[in-house]
């Protein structure tokens, strides 16, 4: 007998193998219609609430670093690079999208469920999973990638205004200072760990959706469990992610 | 139906240019990052031997005068157990390099290590085929603070044992006090007995150099003297210098005149020692004739007494003088 974590695991994990054998699906009008809707919704929709935080972002961890060592420019700077482009970019990136998209999503598979859309019998049926988990793993996917390169840039860009006008340096002498200080790994790296946290938000949040049974108070819960399933599992890959990174 | 399509179709060209956009500020964004860290301008690797790794690590930053310039590429441990570290820059920043090339690790609090290469200034390049340069460490605060606490304990150490010992040895102290202060005052007696000879001493300095002002003036108006017949003298030696030129052309001149005679006599000899020699041979017979003709004529009485006889003759005084031999004297 398995633990309830490994199972849950388990189904997490059989989520996105199913979205990628069935990855042919994408083909069809109604599936990319799906998938289309669902990066506008989770990544054009969102961009203005991810920019202004990641501009606030960036201003607030400048002014507190030189706050708290002094005008070490260089070390300001190493903090920018370690908060905008490594860490915290796709980092309060999955946040947002768990909070505004993963939710939304776990509660919108729940009702269709609830409301016979998915029955067992019809889930082993292509035509109504090619609705559900394939185009929300691929459109968390795609629109993860899409904000953390726009809090990337927004975060960056206020980070260093905010340390030139502190320092009353120039704002192009910011710019050399952080490109010196940044690595360019550093970006594609981040942009591999948004999509991986985004797919890893999708398979979650419609894995619990779809565990909903036909009583309606199991909705919240299939909510609840699929916010703390992905949070958890961001930050396990996160982790997994600095040991491997300082390893 | 229509509005769903149109709605399906905004969203689609909305997600297109985020997307597009995304993907231009990333590839913006690593691209400026991998320029500014040379990744498109060609690379060279220089290399040196650190007996350890500590504070080294793969990709740490070489700067040269505080500007980056690559980075620690590779480190590889030796069989002697030391450890060979590479470190990749700018190949533009090669030539720069001397043959005593150094790289200085550095390390300040709270900052993470560093290396500062120095170019050297060695007259000869680095070599491209061995590019191996110097290592030093320099320490860090805490420890250049252990270094002097190290070597300012045991001067501590002695200072203390010496008061330690001031304090035991007090009386010591002020017999060796008392007696200074004997020899103070005899060295005050010393230094003004020193005063007074050397006010003695300045006196007489200053007699002996009025005496030697004086015979300076005289010396002086000797001097003037002896410039002043100089003076004359080369007044002389200008006149002199001055007739010279005609006197020495006159003389050459009368040599020229004393030549030309002694040539003419030469000649006249010549031709003399051809034609006397002859006339001299008919001189004697002549001679004879004559005076066998002056005695008959002596004899006979009309020519005795109407033939006066003639004055005697007197020679001039510069009878070598050619032309009074030639023309007869005046009123003979």
């Amino acid at each position: 007998m398995i633990s309830a974590t490994t199972r849950v695991a388990l189904g997490y994990a059989s989520m996105l193998v199913h979205a990628f054998t069935r990855r042919g699906l994408l083909r069809l009008p109604a599936v990319r219609s799906a998938l289309t809707r669902q990066i506008n919704v989770t990544g054009v929709q969102a961009l203005p609430y991810v920019a202004s935080v990641a501009f606030l972002f960036g201003a607030v961890v400048v002014t507190r670093a030189i706050e708290l060592l002094g005008s070490d420019d260089d070390t300001v700077l190493k903090a920018v690079v370690w908060g905008g482009l490594r860490e915290l970019g796709p980092l309060v990136t999955a946040l947002i999208i768990i909070v505004r998209s993963g939710v939304a999503i776990a509660a919108e598979v729940a009702l269709m469920r609830l409301r016979e859309g998915i029955s067992d019998s019809v889930w082993k049926q292509a035509v109504h999973e090619e609705e559900v988990v394939l185009p929300r793993i691929l459109g968390l996917a795609i629109a993860s990638v899409v904000l953390v390169v726009f809090f990337q840039f927004f975060a960056v860009v206020a980070a260093l205004l905010a340390s030139a006008f502190t320092l009353g340096t120039a704002f192009q002498f910011e710019i050399d200072s952080f490109l010196t200080a940044a690595q360019w790994r550093q970006v594609p790296l981040s942009i591999g760990k948004g999509a991986l946290f985004g797919a890893g938000i999708g398979a979650i949040c419609c894995y619990h959706g779809l565990q909903v049974q036909s009583d309606v108070s199991e909705v919240p819960k299939a909510v609840v469990a699929a916010c703390l399933g992905s949070l958890s599992f961001v930050i396990v890959v996160d982790l997994i992610a600095i040991v491997l990174l300082l390893t | 139906m229509a509005v769903e399509s149109d709605k399906a179709a905004s969203m689609r060209r909305q997600n297109l240019i985020v997307i597009v956009l995304a993907v231009l500020l990333a590839a913006t964004l690593a691209g400026s990052i991998a320029y500014q860290h040379g990744a498109f301008s060609p690379l060279a690797q220089v290399y040196f031997i650190a007996d350890d790794a500590a504070a080294l690590t793969p990709g740490t930053t070489v700067r040269i005068s505080g500007f980056r310039v690559g980075k620690i590429s590779s480190m590889e441990l030796q069989p002697d157990l030391k450890v060979k570290v590479t470190l990749t820059i700018d190949a533009e920043q090669f030539p720069r390099l001397r043959a005593d090339a150094r790289a200085d690790l550095v390390r300040e609090q709270l900052k993470p290590p560093m290396i500062d290469l120095r170019a050297g200034q060695a007259s000869g390049p680095l070599s491209s085929a061995d590019p191996r340069i110097g290592y030093r460490r320099r320490g860090t605060l805490t420890e250049i603070a252990e270094d002097l606490r190290a070597r300012l304990a045991p001067i501590l150490d002695d200072v203390n044992q010496v008061s330690t010992s001031i304090r035991t040895r007090k009386g010591d102290l002020e017999a060796v006090l008392a007696n200074a202060n004997t020899i103070t005052t005899e060295l005050a007696g010393t230094a003004k007995e020193m005063r007074a000879m050397a006010t003695d001493m300045r006196t007489r300095l200053a007699a002996i150099g009025g005496q030697s002002q004086a015979t300076l003036a005289e010396v002086n108006k000797s001097v003037v003297r002896i410039g002043g017949l100089v003076g004359e003298a080369q007044k002389g030696l200008d006149q002199v210098t001055t007739a010279l030129p005609a006197l020495l052309q006159k003389t050459g001149d009368t040599l020229d005149h004393v030549n030309a005679i002694a040539r003419d006599a030469r000649t006249v000899s010549a031709a003399a020692a051809a034609t006397v020699p002859e006339a001299l041979r008919g001189v004697p017979p002549l001679v004879d004739d004559t005076r066998e003709i002056v005695a008959g004529a002596r004899q006979a009485w009309p020519l005795r007494d109407f033939v006066a006889l003639p004055p005697p003759a007197t020679l001039p005084i510069d009878s070598l003088d050619p032309a009074v031999l030639r023309e007869p004297t005046p009123g003979k």
